[in-house]
């Protein structure tokens, strides 16, 4: 299955190891991964990761992911 | 022969109390009617109640302009107030307030712009400066530790901001800093700023127009004394660990240095909480070509903070034509999505004419929003369509100038839309355009606009922080059951923090026991967190207590009808309206009002304003 990863603020540094057009990349996931799983694999620092969005909704690391999740991670951030 | 706009007056010898630290103990008055002025010392009970800021301006206005005074009237006054940490080394307290009567409101207003002027007013000796009455024609104030200064402003009137600015520091000569109204203040506008050294505004709430109504163009600060401080050691030690704390969170020490306030755009817009084409939308879909990452890509000269500020969130930026600072957060929506344009160079530039004609950039966007939705539903001709760039740089200087339909624009979204027969497309709350978080999605922001006592203000409660960015903990952004309770904390704790006065975004990584125990070491007084929040709340209820005796009622705590009423329609937000009526239900009584939102007299004896 396959899911859309969206990387953030300082997080986009990470983009680099992923092969994608934009801020946007389809991540070909075995079956019955996590946020936590996918965002190790990608080699991103769970501490890093403090915001996850799957569909705009807010997440757990140990959210399982269904095909065609769109993932969206942020560090802590603030403003206004 | 003596000239009443040169009078210079000495204003040493005046030391106000002596037994006072943080605080100077003195509030200089000018009066441009009959060019008196004159030092006033508060009791330092005032002091201790109310603290300085937003809490000192709110109890001023309350005494001194009733509801009989016309916002653009002489009557009205500018009450400019410091806290007792401005200007010490408290990281972010370089701020300061202005509070008025708003002639976009109507409320009691306090704005609060960062920047150094608050400290430089500070150091020349004043916690605050109360202007009154109206010229006989225009002026500037020049203000120092020696003297002031009420000086002929005839060759500045008529300036934009940069360069009346230019002017003003040309006959003062250096070191002084200036805030300033532009053309838009000058011609009343009820959407105009006051800019401070040119970048930094005391945005909202019309105020510029106040000032423009006294045939005051500017007011040069400059001042060198040392703010006293009761215990330096202790005072040491607690900045030590509130500079720990900041350098340790990631919203101080990298989200806001490394890309501003519009960090927060992609955020906002993945949750669907970030409104577009006036609030018919609540995601957009090119918001990442606009966002802090991609200004700091493609516009970014260098990082900026304001006096006493380590996190550093302005920006300096240049376009292909010209440079400036910004655009913050709040103007990038403003007059971008909201107005359906994306195109980042065209909102930079939008963002420094609006600075330049001083003009809030929230209430200009969101105003022109209005033309525009008006215009595709037929009702108004203000010359803009949505996604029309070179119509909105047009329609700005209209407002300024009041030529055209922008003179009716230049009355704000509220007046606007109800002149042309609109007023569902006015995306305002007591008159105060709405900024940039569609409260559908974030079912506390839409109570704290709501009950907000300045108007459609995101500052206020700033829900935001516990409903989507995690800040201190993370709570169910649809959920209405208890948003109440912690919609009234955060105004409480924020209207405390307006008061020291301390820059909201600091208030993301340190706690408010931190707060209390500068405020302590500062003063010498002992000050403990719930003295901060039953300060707090004293102000908040003070603030309502001003406004019901100005007319507003329950039934002005409400929002636009399309936020209770039509769901959003796509995205992550979808299907979700503001369920409104049961969280104002809950936030009335855990006030201690009663159903009309009137406070009742317990809770009036319990903060000490019985008396009021």
């Amino acid at each position: 299955m396959s899911v859309i990863l969206k990387l953030f603020a300082s997080l986009r540094k990470y983009r680099t190891v992923i092969n994608g057009t934009g801020g946007d990349s389809v991540v070909e996931i075995p079956g019955s991964l996590t946020v936590g799983q996918l965002l190790h694999s990608r080699g991103i620092p769970l501490e890093e990761a403090q915001v996850v969005l799957v569909n705009g909704n807010r997440a757990g690391h140990d959210y399982k992911l269904q095909d065609g999740d769109t993932v969206s991670v942020f560090p802590l951030i603030g403003g206004g | 022969m003596f000239s009443p706009l040169s009078a210079v007056v000495e204003i040493n010898g005046s030391k106000g109390d002596k037994s006072m630290y943080g605080w100077t103990g003195r509030i200089l008055r000018v009066n441009l009617s009959n060019s008196q002025i004159n030092i006033e010392t508060p009791e330092p009970d005032l002091y201790e109640k109310y603290i300085g800021g937003r809490g000192m301006g709110c109890r001023i206005l309350w005494e001194e302009v009733g509801p009989e005074v016309n916002p653009l009237e002489p009557e009205n006054k500018l009450i400019f107030m410091t806290g007792p940490l401005t200007g010490t080394n408290v990281p972010t307290a370089g701020r300061f307030t202005l509070t008025s009567k708003s002639p976009l409101t109507g409320t009691v207003f306090d704005s609060n712009s960062g920047g150094i002027w608050g400290a430089r007013l500070k150091k020349a000796g004043f916690d605050g400066l109360i202007v009154e009455g109206k010229a006989d024609r225009p002026v500037y104030l020049q203000i120092n530790e020696t003297g002031v200064k009420i000086n002929d402003a005839a060759g500045i009137w008529g300036l934009n901001v940069p360069d009346a600015t230019r002017a003003i520091t040309g006959q003062t000569g250096q070191g002084y800093s200036v805030a300033c109204i532009g053309p838009a203040g000058e011609n009343l506008v009820r959407i105009a700023c006051i800019m401070n050294d040119n970048t930094r505004a005391l945005g909202r709430g019309g105020l510029g127009a106040v000032m423009g109504a006294k045939l005051l163009k500017g007011i040069a600060v400059k001042g060198s004394l040392k703010v006293p401080v009761a215990d330096a050691e202790k005072l040491d030690f607690v900045l030590y660990e509130t500079n720990k704390w900041l350098k340790a969170n990631p919203i101080t020490a990298q989200g806001l240095p490394e890309y501003g306030t519009a960090v927060l755009v992609n955020l906002f817009n993945e949750c669907g909480i970030f409104p577009a084409y006036n609030f018919r939308e609540s995601c957009y879909p090119a918001a990442e070509s606009i966002s802090g990452e991609a200004i700091a890509e493609r516009l970014l000269v260098k990082k900026k903070g304001c006096y006493g500020c380590p996190i550093k969130c302005a920006r300096v930026t240049r376009t292909s034509k010209e440079q400036g600072e910004g655009p913050e957060y709040e103007s990038l929506w403003a007059l971008g999505p909201e107005c359906g344009i994306g195109d980042l160079e065209v909102i930079a530039e939008a963002n420094y004419l609006c600075n330049r004609l001083g003009l809030d950039t929230i209430s200009t966007g969101v105003t022109i929003g209005c033309a525009m939705e008006m215009a595709d539903n037929n009702l108004a001709d203000a010359g803009v369509r949505f996604g029309n760039s070179e119509g909105l740089l047009a329609l700005i200087e209209d407002i300024a100038f009041r030529r055209g339909i922008g003179g009716d624009l230049a009355e704000g979204s509220g007046a606007f839309a109800a002149k042309y027969g609109g007023e569902e497309f006015a995306m305002q709350v007591k008159g105060l355009e709405l900024p940039a978080y569609d409260p559908r999605g974030v079912q506390g922001m839409g109570l704290g606009f709501a009950t907000s006592n300045r108007g459609g203000c995101h500052l206020r409660a700033y829900m935001v922080g516990p409903e989507v960015l995690g800040v201190p903990k993370m709570v169910d952004r649809f959920a209405t059951q208890g948003k109440a309770g912690l919609a009234i904390f955060y105004q409480n704790i924020n209207a405390a923090t307006d008061a020291l006065i301390i820059c909201r975004f600091a208030c993301l990584a340190v706690s408010e026991e931190y707060f209390a125990r500068l405020l302590a070491a500062v003063t010498g007084l002992n000050y403990q967190p719930q003295d901060l929040h039953m300060t707090g709340e004293r102000i908040w209820n003070l603030e309502r207590l001003y406004n019901l005796r100005e007319g507003f009622s329950h039934t002005d705590d409400t929002l636009p009808g399309r936020l209770l009423n039509e769901p959003v329609k796509n995205g992550p937000s979808r299907g979700h309206v503001v369920r409104l009526g049961p969280m104002l239900d809950d936030y009335y009584r855990f006030r201690g009002w009663d159903q009309t939102g009137v406070p009742r007299r317990e809770k009036l004896f319990e903060l000490g304003l019985e008396g009021i």
